[in-house]
Protein backbone atom coordinates (compact mmCIF):
# COMPACT_ATOMS: atom_id res chain seq x y z
CA UNK A 1 0.00 0.00 0.00
CA UNK A 2 3.05 2.61 0.94
CA UNK A 3 5.09 1.14 -2.02
CA UNK A 4 1.63 2.19 -4.14
CA UNK A 5 1.03 5.47 -2.49
CA UNK A 6 4.78 6.33 -3.46
CA UNK A 7 4.58 5.56 -6.80
CA UNK A 8 1.28 7.21 -7.80
CA UNK A 9 2.90 10.69 -6.08
CA UNK A 10 6.13 9.98 -8.05
CA UNK A 11 3.87 9.68 -11.17
CA UNK A 12 2.04 12.77 -10.17
CA UNK A 13 5.05 14.79 -10.19
CA UNK A 14 6.60 13.55 -12.83
CA UNK A 15 3.25 14.90 -14.49
CA UNK A 16 3.44 17.77 -13.18
CA UNK A 17 6.96 18.73 -13.69
CA UNK A 18 8.21 16.70 -16.88
CA UNK A 19 6.86 17.62 -20.57
CA UNK A 20 7.86 16.99 -23.78
CA UNK A 21 8.15 18.00 -27.49
CA UNK A 22 9.09 17.14 -30.61
CA UNK A 23 11.18 18.63 -33.33
CA UNK A 24 10.18 19.89 -36.13
CA UNK A 25 13.20 19.26 -38.63
CA UNK A 26 13.14 17.88 -41.84
CA UNK A 27 14.29 14.74 -41.04
CA UNK A 28 15.15 12.47 -37.78
CA UNK A 29 12.92 14.39 -35.60
CA UNK A 30 13.31 13.44 -32.02
CA UNK A 31 11.23 13.85 -29.00
CA UNK A 32 12.91 16.20 -26.26
CA UNK A 33 11.83 15.99 -22.46
CA UNK A 34 12.53 19.10 -20.10
CA UNK A 35 11.44 20.14 -16.88
CA UNK A 36 8.98 22.35 -16.41
CA UNK A 37 9.76 26.03 -14.99
CA UNK A 38 6.14 25.71 -13.72
CA UNK A 39 3.60 22.58 -12.25
CA UNK A 40 1.11 21.64 -15.00
CA UNK A 41 -0.43 18.87 -15.72
CA UNK A 42 -0.34 19.67 -19.81
CA UNK A 43 2.54 17.31 -20.61
CA UNK A 44 3.05 18.01 -24.32
CA UNK A 45 4.43 21.15 -26.25
CA UNK A 46 5.36 22.49 -29.05
CA UNK A 47 8.79 24.44 -30.02
CA UNK A 48 7.80 26.20 -33.32
CA UNK A 49 11.93 26.89 -33.30
CA UNK A 50 12.86 23.58 -33.13
CA UNK A 51 12.18 23.81 -37.43
CA UNK A 52 14.32 23.78 -40.39
CA UNK A 53 12.59 26.40 -41.27
CA UNK A 54 13.89 30.12 -41.27
CA UNK A 55 12.24 31.79 -37.94
CA UNK A 56 9.28 34.47 -38.57
CA UNK A 57 9.27 37.71 -37.29
CA UNK A 58 6.56 38.53 -34.43
CA UNK A 59 4.69 40.15 -37.46
CA UNK A 60 4.27 37.85 -39.29
CA UNK A 61 2.91 35.44 -36.84
CA UNK A 62 -0.59 34.46 -36.38
CA UNK A 63 -2.65 34.53 -32.96
CA UNK A 64 -2.80 30.82 -32.52
CA UNK A 65 1.16 30.28 -33.08
CA UNK A 66 1.92 33.12 -30.09
CA UNK A 67 -0.11 31.40 -28.04
CA UNK A 68 1.93 27.99 -28.78
CA UNK A 69 4.96 30.22 -27.87
CA UNK A 70 3.72 32.11 -25.03
CA UNK A 71 2.56 28.34 -23.72
CA UNK A 72 5.92 27.02 -24.38
CA UNK A 73 8.14 30.16 -22.72
CA UNK A 74 6.20 29.99 -19.72
CA UNK A 75 6.51 26.42 -19.23
CA UNK A 76 9.81 25.21 -20.45
CA UNK A 77 11.88 28.59 -19.88
CA UNK A 78 10.05 30.37 -17.16
CA UNK A 79 9.54 33.19 -18.95
CA UNK A 80 6.27 34.49 -18.63
CA UNK A 81 4.97 36.95 -21.34
CA UNK A 82 2.70 38.68 -23.69
CA UNK A 83 5.07 38.87 -26.80
CA UNK A 84 4.36 42.06 -27.52
CA UNK A 85 7.96 42.67 -29.05
CA UNK A 86 10.69 41.08 -31.12
CA UNK A 87 12.94 41.24 -28.11
CA UNK A 88 10.64 39.00 -26.52
CA UNK A 89 10.19 36.72 -28.54
CA UNK A 90 13.85 36.21 -28.80
CA UNK A 91 14.09 35.50 -25.04
CA UNK A 92 11.30 32.33 -26.25
CA UNK A 93 13.43 31.03 -28.22
CA UNK A 94 16.51 29.94 -26.19
CA UNK A 95 17.13 26.41 -25.44
CA UNK B 1 16.06 29.35 -74.58
CA UNK B 2 12.92 28.83 -74.95
CA UNK B 3 10.00 30.56 -77.40
CA UNK B 4 8.55 32.28 -74.78
CA UNK B 5 7.49 35.75 -75.89
CA UNK B 6 8.21 38.71 -73.46
CA UNK B 7 6.73 41.73 -73.16
CA UNK B 8 7.59 45.45 -72.25
CA UNK B 9 6.17 48.21 -71.22
CA UNK B 10 9.55 50.12 -72.87
CA UNK B 11 8.42 53.06 -74.91
CA UNK B 12 9.10 53.12 -78.82
CA UNK B 13 11.70 55.44 -79.62
CA UNK B 14 12.04 56.84 -83.76
CA UNK B 15 15.04 55.86 -85.12
CA UNK B 16 16.51 59.21 -86.92
CA UNK B 17 19.21 58.74 -89.09
CA UNK B 18 21.89 60.40 -87.71
CA UNK B 19 20.77 60.46 -84.13
CA UNK B 20 22.28 57.72 -81.51
CA UNK B 21 19.83 55.93 -80.02
CA UNK B 22 18.83 55.88 -76.26
CA UNK B 23 19.61 52.57 -74.75
CA UNK B 24 15.94 50.89 -72.95
CA UNK B 25 16.66 49.26 -69.88
CA UNK B 26 14.17 45.87 -69.99
CA UNK B 27 13.98 43.67 -67.11
CA UNK B 28 13.09 40.10 -67.57
CA UNK B 29 11.84 37.67 -65.31
CA UNK B 30 14.22 34.76 -66.62
CA UNK B 31 13.46 32.60 -63.55
CA UNK B 32 10.83 30.30 -64.90
CA UNK B 33 13.40 29.56 -67.99
CA UNK B 34 16.31 28.86 -65.18
CA UNK B 35 13.69 26.72 -63.96
CA UNK B 36 13.19 24.75 -67.37
CA UNK B 37 16.80 25.15 -67.84
CA UNK B 38 17.45 23.23 -64.88
CA UNK B 39 15.27 20.71 -66.02
CA UNK B 40 16.53 20.59 -69.16
CA UNK B 41 20.16 20.03 -68.36
CA UNK B 42 19.03 16.97 -65.56
CA UNK B 43 17.32 15.00 -68.35
CA UNK B 44 20.58 16.20 -70.82
CA UNK B 45 22.48 14.04 -68.68
CA UNK B 46 20.51 11.30 -69.12
CA UNK B 47 18.67 11.27 -65.58
CA UNK B 48 14.34 11.08 -65.59
CA UNK B 49 13.11 14.58 -64.26
CA UNK B 50 9.83 14.20 -62.65
CA UNK B 51 7.62 18.01 -62.09
CA UNK B 52 5.60 18.83 -58.79
CA UNK B 53 2.48 18.22 -61.07
CA UNK B 54 3.69 14.56 -62.24
CA UNK B 55 4.04 13.66 -58.93
CA UNK B 56 1.04 14.93 -57.71
CA UNK B 57 2.74 17.54 -55.65
CA UNK B 58 0.09 19.58 -52.96
CA UNK B 59 -0.35 22.87 -53.11
CA UNK B 60 1.59 24.81 -50.63
CA UNK B 61 -0.82 25.57 -47.68
CA UNK B 62 0.44 29.83 -47.46
CA UNK B 63 2.52 32.24 -49.17
CA UNK B 64 6.23 30.95 -49.57
CA UNK B 65 9.24 33.60 -49.42
CA UNK B 66 11.22 33.84 -52.92
CA UNK B 67 14.71 33.38 -52.79
CA UNK B 68 17.41 33.91 -55.67
CA UNK B 69 21.50 34.09 -56.88
CA UNK B 70 21.26 30.33 -55.16
CA UNK B 71 25.35 29.78 -53.99
CA UNK B 72 25.61 26.84 -51.85
CA UNK B 73 23.68 23.12 -51.64
CA UNK B 74 22.91 21.44 -48.92
CA UNK B 75 22.31 17.60 -49.09
CA UNK B 76 20.23 15.91 -46.91
CA UNK B 77 18.89 11.86 -46.29
CA UNK B 78 15.54 11.98 -46.03
CA UNK B 79 15.71 9.84 -42.56
CA UNK B 80 16.48 6.73 -40.80
CA UNK B 81 12.89 5.96 -41.72
CA UNK B 82 13.35 5.33 -45.24
CA UNK B 83 14.98 3.19 -47.18
CA UNK B 84 15.20 2.55 -51.12
CA UNK B 85 11.54 2.66 -52.59
CA UNK B 86 8.98 4.37 -54.86
CA UNK B 87 10.12 7.69 -55.37
CA UNK B 88 6.89 9.55 -55.95
CA UNK B 89 5.28 7.62 -52.94
CA UNK B 90 8.48 8.76 -50.90
CA UNK B 91 7.90 12.19 -51.86
CA UNK B 92 4.43 12.52 -51.20
CA UNK B 93 5.20 10.77 -47.87
CA UNK B 94 8.06 13.48 -47.50
CA UNK B 95 5.93 16.54 -48.66
CA UNK B 96 2.72 14.96 -46.39
CA UNK B 97 5.22 14.34 -43.73
CA UNK B 98 6.46 17.96 -43.42
CA UNK B 99 3.11 19.92 -43.97
CA UNK B 100 1.37 18.15 -41.71
CA UNK B 101 2.33 20.51 -38.78
CA UNK B 102 6.27 21.89 -39.67
CA UNK B 103 6.26 23.97 -43.24
CA UNK B 104 4.22 25.44 -45.77
CA UNK B 105 5.22 22.75 -48.81
CA UNK B 106 8.27 20.64 -48.82
CA UNK B 107 11.47 21.79 -47.58
CA UNK B 108 14.13 20.54 -50.23
CA UNK B 109 14.57 21.89 -53.59
CA UNK B 110 14.87 18.53 -55.11
CA UNK B 111 14.40 15.30 -54.58
CA UNK B 112 16.85 11.78 -55.90
CA UNK B 113 15.57 8.46 -55.63
CA UNK B 114 17.54 5.17 -55.59
CA UNK B 115 17.25 4.74 -59.77
CA UNK B 116 18.70 8.11 -60.19
CA UNK B 117 15.57 9.51 -60.66
CA UNK B 118 15.21 13.72 -60.30
CA UNK B 119 11.96 15.34 -58.77
CA UNK B 120 10.91 18.71 -58.14
CA UNK B 121 10.31 19.74 -54.61
CA UNK B 122 9.54 23.46 -53.45
CA UNK B 123 9.66 24.96 -56.76
CA UNK B 124 13.64 26.78 -56.91
CA UNK B 125 11.83 30.17 -57.17
CA UNK B 126 10.95 29.98 -53.49
CA UNK B 127 13.27 29.66 -50.36
CA UNK B 128 13.82 26.12 -48.90
CA UNK B 129 12.84 25.13 -45.48
CA UNK B 130 15.79 22.29 -45.00
CA UNK B 131 18.97 24.35 -42.83
CA UNK B 132 17.53 25.90 -39.83
CA UNK B 133 18.19 29.66 -40.10
CA UNK B 134 20.36 29.15 -42.81
CA UNK B 135 18.02 28.99 -45.53
CA UNK B 136 18.86 31.93 -47.78
CA UNK B 137 20.51 31.12 -51.00
CA UNK B 138 20.78 27.14 -49.90
CA UNK B 139 19.39 24.56 -52.36
CA UNK B 140 17.86 21.42 -50.59
CA UNK B 141 18.39 18.26 -52.24
CA UNK B 142 17.72 15.57 -50.57
CA UNK B 143 18.42 11.86 -51.52
CA UNK B 144 15.46 9.68 -50.56
CA UNK B 145 17.35 6.81 -48.48
CA UNK B 146 18.90 6.63 -45.22
CA UNK B 147 22.36 7.40 -44.89
CA UNK B 148 23.06 7.01 -40.82
CA UNK B 149 25.12 4.35 -39.58
CA UNK B 150 23.47 2.31 -36.60
CA UNK B 151 25.44 3.89 -33.61
CA UNK B 152 23.88 7.50 -35.01
CA UNK B 153 21.34 9.31 -33.16
CA UNK B 154 21.68 8.16 -29.48
CA UNK B 155 18.79 6.86 -28.59
CA UNK B 156 16.36 3.97 -28.80
CA UNK B 157 16.72 3.68 -32.77
CA UNK B 158 20.47 3.78 -32.48
CA UNK B 159 20.54 0.86 -29.88
CA UNK B 160 18.05 -1.44 -31.53
CA UNK B 161 20.29 -1.05 -34.71
CA UNK B 162 23.61 -1.43 -32.69
CA UNK B 163 21.86 -4.64 -31.67
CA UNK B 164 20.95 -6.39 -34.81
CA UNK B 165 23.94 -5.33 -36.18
CA UNK B 166 26.38 -6.94 -33.02
CA UNK B 167 23.94 -10.20 -34.08
CA UNK B 168 25.19 -9.97 -37.93
CA UNK B 169 21.86 -8.29 -39.04
CA UNK B 170 23.01 -5.01 -41.31
CA UNK B 171 21.09 -2.07 -41.03
CA UNK B 172 23.11 0.45 -42.94
CA UNK B 173 22.43 1.22 -46.66
CA UNK B 174 24.69 1.91 -49.41
CA UNK B 175 24.11 4.58 -52.02
CA UNK B 176 23.39 2.80 -55.11
CA UNK B 177 25.27 4.37 -58.12
CA UNK B 178 22.20 5.24 -59.78
CA UNK B 179 21.55 7.93 -57.08
CA UNK B 180 25.22 8.65 -56.55
CA UNK B 181 25.32 9.56 -60.26
CA UNK B 182 22.33 11.54 -60.52
CA UNK B 183 23.37 13.92 -57.04
CA UNK B 184 26.34 15.15 -59.42
CA UNK B 185 24.56 15.19 -62.44
CA UNK B 186 22.11 17.52 -60.69
CA UNK B 187 24.89 19.68 -59.08
CA UNK B 188 26.34 20.04 -62.57
CA UNK B 189 23.07 20.95 -63.77
CA UNK B 190 22.58 23.32 -60.81
CA UNK B 191 26.11 25.20 -61.20
CA UNK B 192 25.58 25.56 -65.01
CA UNK B 193 22.98 28.40 -64.32
CA UNK B 194 23.57 29.49 -60.75
CA UNK B 195 27.33 30.91 -59.30
CA UNK B 196 27.54 27.77 -56.26
CA UNK B 197 30.48 28.33 -54.23
CA UNK B 198 29.60 25.64 -51.38
CA UNK B 199 28.21 22.03 -51.21
CA UNK B 200 27.73 20.42 -47.47
CA UNK B 201 25.76 18.13 -45.75
CA UNK B 202 23.23 19.33 -43.64
CA UNK B 203 24.68 18.87 -40.45
CA UNK B 204 28.02 20.92 -42.05
CA UNK B 205 26.32 24.38 -41.74
CA UNK B 206 26.03 27.00 -38.78
CA UNK B 207 24.92 25.88 -35.72
CA UNK B 208 23.28 22.50 -37.10
CA UNK B 209 24.89 19.82 -35.25
CA UNK B 210 25.11 21.93 -32.09
CA UNK B 211 21.30 21.27 -32.16
CA UNK B 212 21.39 17.45 -32.21
CA UNK B 213 20.81 17.08 -36.86
CA UNK B 214 22.07 13.89 -37.88
CA UNK B 215 21.20 14.51 -41.34
CA UNK B 216 22.99 13.21 -43.78
CA UNK B 217 24.54 10.73 -42.19
CA UNK B 218 27.82 8.85 -41.92
CA UNK B 219 27.20 7.53 -45.29
CA UNK B 220 25.86 10.71 -47.03
CA UNK B 221 28.75 12.91 -45.20
CA UNK B 222 31.20 10.39 -46.94
CA UNK B 223 29.33 10.84 -50.31
CA UNK B 224 29.23 14.95 -49.33
CA UNK B 225 33.18 14.55 -49.14
CA UNK B 226 33.65 12.63 -52.42
CA UNK B 227 31.69 15.03 -54.12
CA UNK B 228 33.21 17.75 -52.50
CA UNK B 229 36.61 16.75 -54.17
CA UNK B 230 35.23 15.77 -57.67
CA UNK B 231 33.56 19.24 -57.83
CA UNK B 232 36.20 21.10 -56.09
CA UNK B 233 33.38 22.92 -53.96
CA UNK B 234 34.13 24.45 -50.75
CA UNK B 235 32.74 23.21 -47.77
CA UNK B 236 30.11 25.57 -45.98
CA UNK B 237 30.90 28.48 -44.74
CA UNK B 238 31.65 28.12 -40.83
CA UNK B 239 29.17 30.88 -39.73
Amino acid sequence: MKKTLIILVLISISHLYVGYYETRWAEDNKIVFFIKKAPTFQVKFENIFASDSDDRPLTDLIMEEIAIIRNYCKYRLGIETWLQTQEELEACKMR
Amino acid sequence: MTDTTFRTAAKAQEVTPGQPLVPVAITVNDRAATREAIIRKVRLLGHQFVERSQWGAHKSKGPLSDDWDYSMIALHHAGRSYVCGSGIEQMLETQKNQQSDKFDDIGYHFGIDCSGTVYEGRDIRFKGSSVHLYNTGVIGVVLLNNLTTAKEGNDLIGFWRETLETFGINTTNKIPTSQLDAAINLITALKSVFVIKHFGGHREFPNQAAEGKICPGNIGMKLVKNIRSKTLLLAPPIS
